[in-house]
């Protein structure tokens, strides 16, 4: 049965600077994101990875192109529709974790729930179960400056996934973490992913990180590059992931 | 860069973050200066001895308790630039320069920063020295003459009050930087870490500040006797001290376990300014505690010098002594303390304002990569500052009732109207401080 497309892109142009020097950084990008997808996207060092990501999940706009969201344009938004957007359809995990530090844990993943006007009741009991999927009830009640990296970036996950949102972003979440808290947080993102249908997109230019996708995307100055599919071997994809990493050459940072 | 270029450099950085701290600090050398001035020209000499020796002493009071005022906060101005300086002393110290070289460098540093605030607030001194008089003479029913005198004396006397206590602060700040190891320095930076968990003490200071400013407010209505100034004096004395108490621990707990009532948090943006406040309240107590001490000491100066003009009036002792209005003059002194402790309490929270909103700017562009919008971002951070705010108003309100009702027993002078007026100048400057408070945070939310 073919999935539902929730987001999709069509000739995604993005430029920066100004007149006279100007640097295009995404040459025409196409790409669909349908239901229960796990892509990844791997580029070297200025291949315009970020900048993808911040205009699929609405922080930065296109120059041209077109971003289509359950079946509508969403490129001329103003700026707080788009909030609204991300509030409720999107969510996202950062590199750096970014949990406020003056919340607990459970405030943390708690804070999109109680915006979206969830009861408070309903908040404890969405919280508590997150928790205890990622293996973080005992953190619960502990202040981001009480946890570990691996925990920070799975209690990151939780208040990203708590909401349920339709694709869940993440920039290089790995990146700040040991092999053995990578593994957990990729652990949970497959899941997520298998269990609860959960969305994912993520960027990444870790080839161990991106063979846990169910497609990995190539990208290279500005341009899609080559797309691989996984079959049901992780550790065959990974070679294959990183043949066509050394065959691009380029420094993958 | 050598030493000299860096101390001017970071000089700079400060003049621009502290502002709010050396204006009030500026403003209280500026009316030091005119006290002195007063009291070292004849001003006040058309109303003839021995009324010139009585405005002169109580001038000399006035002088007295601005001295007192100005050990407590250049004191507090000093512990507040060294603890942001020890933050980067960790990182020269780390880069391979020497505690002593470290410590030179902060010395220079507070010296260039007092030096400007000395010289503007004597060079403001002498440009306001007419004014100054004429609202003195003017408050008071005294006739002034308004000339541009100046004497030597309160050059010196100003700089050398500065001065002195301005070294002992910085040479105090230049022992802790070279007696403090590396370690030391570092963990300056990340207190934010250890003030997330609940602080140690917090009951026990909830606790005694509870019983300490009960007592003082027990005292200030205790029936007076023949040691009803005593009485007033130790009442004011436990008020402050329980004020101190209870925002270092009864205020920081009051919204820690609103916090931790996760039924009551989980509405809306209130997860977000709750949390926030408990926060704050843990990191600023001194702050809001100093800011709220320094509003009661102001009420009860100026309604102190007040009481003294009324009850002079109300027992007819200018008749008595066929003496003129020199008894107006503690008012008219009291209404300037009044000023210069209002715009230190004042400034000790805009400033704080000032380093919160930088500090917190990171926070607010995740949440609006969160999806935030400017009015839900609007809504949290006015409830937050509006709280801040809050809580150091109404302890003032309430304080100064009890010192009033002391006070009004002692003179056994009706108080209510000079009571109202203090504190309607103090909501119009909370009003204010909260306002630009609303406005920075706003702008540092993207919001604007």
């Amino acid at each position: 049965m073919k999935e539902r497309v929730i987001l999709e892109i069509r000739n995604l142009i993005k430029d920066y600077g100004a007149r006279g020097v100007c640097t295009r950084a995404l040459r025409g990008i196409d790409l669909v994101i349908a239901e229960n997808d796990f892509i990844a996207v791997m580029g070297p060092s200025g291949s315009g990875k970020t900048t993808l990501l911040n205009i699929l999940s609405f922080i930065d706009k296109p120059t041209q192109g077109q971003i289509i969201l359950n079946g509508r344009n969403i490129a001329g938004l103003s700026g707080d529709k788009l909030s609204e957007l991300r509030r409720n359809t999107i969510s996202y995990v950062f590199q750096d974790y970014n949990l406020l530090d003056t919340m607990t844990l459970q405030d943390n993943i708690a804070l999109p729930l109680a915006l979206k006007g969830v009861s408070a009741a309903e908040c404890i009991r969405r919280t508590e179960e997150y928790g205890r999927l990622f293996g973080l009830s005992a953190q619960l009640d502990k202040y981001p400056c009480q946890l570990s990296g691996g925990q920070k970036q799975k209690g990151a996950a939780c208040r990203a996934l708590v909401t349920g949102p339709e694709i869940l972003f993440a920039d290089e979440p790995t990146g700040a973490l040991d092999s053995k808290s990578g593994k957990e947080l990729l652990t949970c993102f497959k899941m997520m992913n298998d269990r609860r249908r959960a969305t994912i997109f993520m960027v990444t230019h870790d080839s161990y990180a991106a063979s846990w996708a169910k497609d990995v995307y190539f990208l290279n100055d500005g341009a899609m590059k080559c797309r691989l599919s996984r079959g049901s071997d992780r550790k065959e994809f990974y070679d294959r992931i990183m043949e066509v990493q050394t065959s691009m050459r380029g420094n993958f940072i | 860069m050598n030493i000299v270029k860096m101390s001017f450099w970071n000089f700079r950085t400060n003049l621009r973050n502290y502002s709010p701290l050396f204006l009030s600090l500026g403003f209280s050398v500026l009316v030091l200066f005119n006290f002195l001035t007063i009291l070292f020209t004849d001003v006040f000499s058309a109303v003839g001895e021995p009324d010139t020796g009585r405005i002169n002493y109580v001038i000399e009071a006035g002088v007295f308790i601005l001295g007192c005022f100005m050990i407590f906060y250049i004191g507090y101005s000093a512990t507040v630039f060294l603890a942001k300086h020890k933050k980067e002393s960790g990182v020269y110290v780390v880069m391979g320069l020497s505690n002593e070289r470290v410590g030179r460098l902060y010395m220079a540093e507070i010296f260039m920063t007092g030096l400007a605030v000395l010289v503007s607030g004597i060079f403001f001194g002498m440009l306001t020295t007419p004014l100054f008089q004429m609202i003195l003479g003017a408050v008071s029913d005294i006739e002034v003459e308004l000339t541009f005198q100046f004497a030597a004396e309160p050059f010196f006397i100003t700089t050398g009050i500065f001065l002195l206590l301005y070294s002992v602060f910085a040479v105090r700040g230049y022992r802790n930087i070279v007696r403090s190891s590396v370690f030391d320095m570092i963990p300056a930076a990340m207190t934010r870490d250890r003030i997330m968990v609940r602080p140690k003490g917090l009951v026990y200071r909830t606790v005694s500040g509870i019983g300490i400013l009960s007592a003082g407010y027990y005292l200030s209505v205790k029936r007076g006797g023949a040691e009803a100034a005593g009485t007033f004096c130790m009442s004011a004395i436990l008020m402050l001290w329980g004020i101190y108490l209870v925002f270092g621990g009864l205020i920081p707990l009051l919204f820690s376990s609103l916090a931790d009532n996760k039924l009551f948090l989980y509405r809306k943006e209130r997860t977000l300014w709750i949390n926030n406040v408990a926060w704050r309240m843990k990191k600023n107590y001194r702050t809001y505690a100093t800011a709220c001490m320094l509003m009661l000491c102001a009420v009860m100066v100026l309604t102190a010098g007040f009481a003294v003009k009324e009850r002079y009036k109300v027992t007819g002792i200018i008749a008595d002594c066929g003496t003129t209005g020199w008894i107006k003059i503690p008012y008219a002194i009291a209404i300037w303390i009044f000023l210069v402790f209002a715009a230190a309490g004042g400034s000790a929270i805009l400033m704080k304002a000032f380093s919160d909103a930088l500090e917190e700017r990171e926070r607010y562009v995740l949440l609006r990569k969160m999806g935030l919008d400017s009015e839900i971002l609007g809504r949290s951070i006015t409830r937050e500052l509006r709280t801040i705010y809050i809580c150091p108003f109404v302890l003032t309100v309430i304080s100064s009732y009890f010192s009033i009702s002391a006070l009004e027993k002692l003179t056994a002078v009706d108080l209510r109207s000079i009571y109202f007026v203090s504190l309607f100048i103090i909501f119009l400057l909370f009003m204010l401080l909260y306002l630009l408070s609303v406005t920075l945070y706003r702008r540092n939310a993207g919001n604007e």
